[in-house]
């Protein structure tokens, strides 16, 4: 439809030059882009929320397991205390007499007729009994003494 | 008025400078200061073990109660609650829980399990626990003079502890948590966690079995000689291994150590005392040594010699006599082995007093141990070459003694005694500790020689009290009188020796201090504890019996 415009008003002509015209759409781009970027920013809220409890749950997890090995290394110390004690020969002694038992009078054995039988050949190192200084070396590594 | 703003401004941005720019770290510390709490992490003390990994010493963990005073309301009601369970005076704790100026007070240390229990149930509010470590001896007073104690603090005051503090402490860490405005400890907060570093357990060369019964036998000895206290070490006369070293005391019952502050020393390594006759084995094996006598050879030997302006008899009368070096040894003879002695000339006596260890310690760095008296020869009196042959005018530890034995036994090689065999560090990794090394002081020949003349004192001489059937034992027996001379009538008795003497394997000595009149000589008071403690030893070692057939039975303890 063409409108009479009056000549005053009309813009020089140039050659070549497109006119003004509506574009129809724009506000609707805008308006999903602005939504996309609220919905963005509130997942990444809530997922920085759901790791900051998740951060903060392991934590106090974390912590409890650590209470939980520091006591049970407590009970680990104490028991080993225990078991020195027990084994302690004036334990083993008092422990003997309680029980009514008296020492064994010295029992005479025949003597071997070379001499110089030994269990430990000479220069050989004393057998140490694995049992005790073995285990302790092998658990000692692994005993934390952070809290 | 654009002069008084940029003026404004200018003031405002030199202390925006000065603040974070010039005092940026003070005020970030204050800051962490506020918002964080640190604690430190103490570090484990190392263990003390036997040589078949027997605990002598542990560092356990136990609580110690603290009190926070600016937050409790009511002193004298939580003293009154908190002190019957602590064992503390409540009328100290009062005044302590008064002070309101301060944020941390000690309430009791190192508290036992079922006193934290009892505390922790109270709920009183401002106090709290603090987890600290405390020393445990889980075989009581056993060889507590060797291992000694340590102080409150963990600190090694005495003994092995104290010599081997460093080693043992290990090295304490720290941990810092971000805490809110109540002082509790953010969850997710920033920590910040300085391992500590476990200390090192020493493996020592003590058997515990063994300490005991030659604690046990020493005591019983002590008690039945009427002594006022008794020594005694083993050692393994091949590696210088020190397998037991007891002191004790003779209170009735006697002691066998003890643990207080002013508890026994360790009398093996820090009471020096007159050797008296155990030292003669020295100029006879210098002599020896360098061919100026043999076993055989003969001396004219009267009851007593006049030595510059001092006379030296033997202990009992007797006419002058003939006798062999051998015999010289075997009874004893204080002339005879004057008459020795000055074949070797003073030079000649004091170096081999020297080769064999007298008047410097032993290398053991054991704290307060005594180097022992041997004078220099420059200072040698008319009387030395009387009284330094028969082993008086010097003085020396017992360690030092039966390692002149150890010596003879091992073949006249020195090896020098250890305490220590091994170290096991915080990785659990068992690193032995270097031997010192040894060194040759008799020739095999000499050693020899002397083992045979040592076991005729045992045999035939004064130290028949120090037989162990099945074995043969070589040894010598020692009885001093202690300073004064003039007025007192006070002796040390010592057997030192070896066994079995086909093979050495173990030396030992035995010292009585002041046993009573009638029986102080060493051949009865200290021979008979020494064999005794040698049968138990070479039981433990399982060492056969080395006497011929119908010579004898070995005790099966």
């Amino acid at each position: 439809m063409n409108v009479a415009v009056p000549a005053s008003l009309r813009a020089p002509a140039t050659p070549g030059r497109p006119g003004l015209r509506l574009v129809a759409g724009t506000p609707v781009v805008r308006r999903w882009g602005a939504r996309s970027a609220a919905l963005t920013a509130a997942l990444t809220l809530l997922a920085s929320v759901a790791l900051h409890a998740l951060i903060a749950q392991d934590q106090l997890r974390l912590d409890r397991l650590r209470a939980t090995a520091a006591r049970e290394q407590r009970s680990y110390e104490l028991l080993r205390l225990q078991v020195a004690e027990e084994e302690a020969p004036a334990t083993i002694v008092a422990r003997a007499h309680e029980l009514g038992l008296v020492p064994a009078a010295p029992r005479p054995v025949g003597v071997p007729t070379t001499g110089g039988i030994e269990a430990h050949p000479p220069g050989a190192e004393d057998p140490t009994p694995a049992t005790r200084a073995g285990a302790w070396q092998r658990m000692k590594r692994h005993l934390a003494v952070a809290p | 008025m654009l002069v008084v703003v940029l003026v404004a401004f200018t003031a405002i941005g030199a202390r925006l400078v000065q603040l974070q720019g010039f005092d940026a770290a003070r005020y970030r510390a204050l800051a962490r200061a506020q918002r964080t709490t640190g604690v430190t992490v103490p570090a484990e003390r190392g263990a003390l073990f036997d040589r078949s990994g027997a605990s002598l010493a542990l560092s356990v963990p136990v609580a110690s109660v603290y009190a926070d005073p600016r937050r409790i309301d009511d002193p004298a009601g939580v003293a009154a609650r908190l002190a019957p369970m602590v064992g503390v005076d409540p009328d100290r704790l009062r005044g302590e829980l008064a002070r309101r100026d301060r944020a941390f007070v000690w309430v009791a240390r190192k508290v036992d399990a079922a006193t934290r229990r009892r505390v922790a149930a109270a709920g009183l509010p401002g106090v709290g626990f603090v987890e600290e470590r405390k020393r445990h001896y889980p075989a009581g007073a056993l060889a507590a003079p060797v291992l000694g104690f340590v102080g409150t603090d963990d600190q090694g005051l005495a003994g092995l502890e104290a010599a081997y503090d460093e080693v043992l402490s290990g090295r304490p860490g720290r941990r810092v948590d971000e805490v809110d405005p109540r002082g509790r400890v953010i969850p997710d907060g920033s920590r910040v966690v300085e391992q500590a570093r476990r200390g090192t357990d020493l493996v020592l060369t003590l058997d515990r079995a063994l300490q005991y019964e030659v604690e046990r036998i020493l005591a019983e000895q002590v008690a039945a000689a009427g002594a006022l206290s008794g020594m005694a070490v083993v050692r393994d006369v091949r590696t210088g291994d020190v397998l037991a070293m007891a002191t004790v005391t003779g209170t009735r019952p006697p002691v066998q150590g003890s643990r207080d502050p002013g508890a026994l020393p360790n009398a093996p390594l820090v009471t020096v005392f007159e050797p008296g006759s155990t030292a003669k084995v020295i100029p006879i094996a210098a002599a020896m040594e360098q061919g100026l006598v043999g076993p055989e050879d003969t001396f004219v030997v009267p009851d007593a010699i006049r030595v510059a302006d001092g006379v030296y008899r033997d202990h009992e009368p007797h006419p002058t006599e003939v006798l062999s070096v051998r015999q010289i040894l075997g009874r004893s003879s204080n002339v005879g082995t004057i008459l020795v002695a000055r074949r070797l000339g003073a030079d000649g006596l004091d170096a081999a007093l020297r080769r064999f260890g007298l008047g410097r310690p032993t290398g053991l760095a054991f704290p307060g141990e005594a180097a022992g008296i041997v004078p220099a020869r420059r200072d040698y009196t008319g009387t030395s070459m009387g009284s330094l042959p028969v082993g008086y005018g010097i003085a020396v530890t017992a360690m030092q003694m039966v390692d002149v034995y150890a010596t003879i036994a091992n073949g006249g090689r020195f090896v020098p005694p250890r305490l220590v065999e091994a170290e096991i560090g915080p990785d659990g990794r068992r690193r032995s500790r270097p031997r010192a090394p040894a060194r040759r002081v008799l020739s095999e020949r000499t050693a020899a020689t002397l083992t045979e003349m040592l076991t005729t004192v045992v045999e035939e001489g004064t130290g028949r009290l120090a037989a162990v059937p099945g074995y043969r034992i070589a040894g010598k027996t020692g009885t001093a009188r202690k300073v004064p001379y003039a007025t007192s009538q006070r002796y040390m008795a010592s057997f030192a020796g070896f066994a079995p003497a086909s093979r050495p394997r173990y030396a030992a000595i035995v010292v009585l201090e002041v046993p009573e009149d009638r029986r102080y000589y060493g051949g009865e008071a200290a021979a008979p504890a020494f064999a005794r403690i040698l049968a138990a030893v070479l039981a433990a070692g399982r060492v056969a019996p080395d006497l011929p057939p119908g010579s004898g039975v070995a005790p099966v303890p």
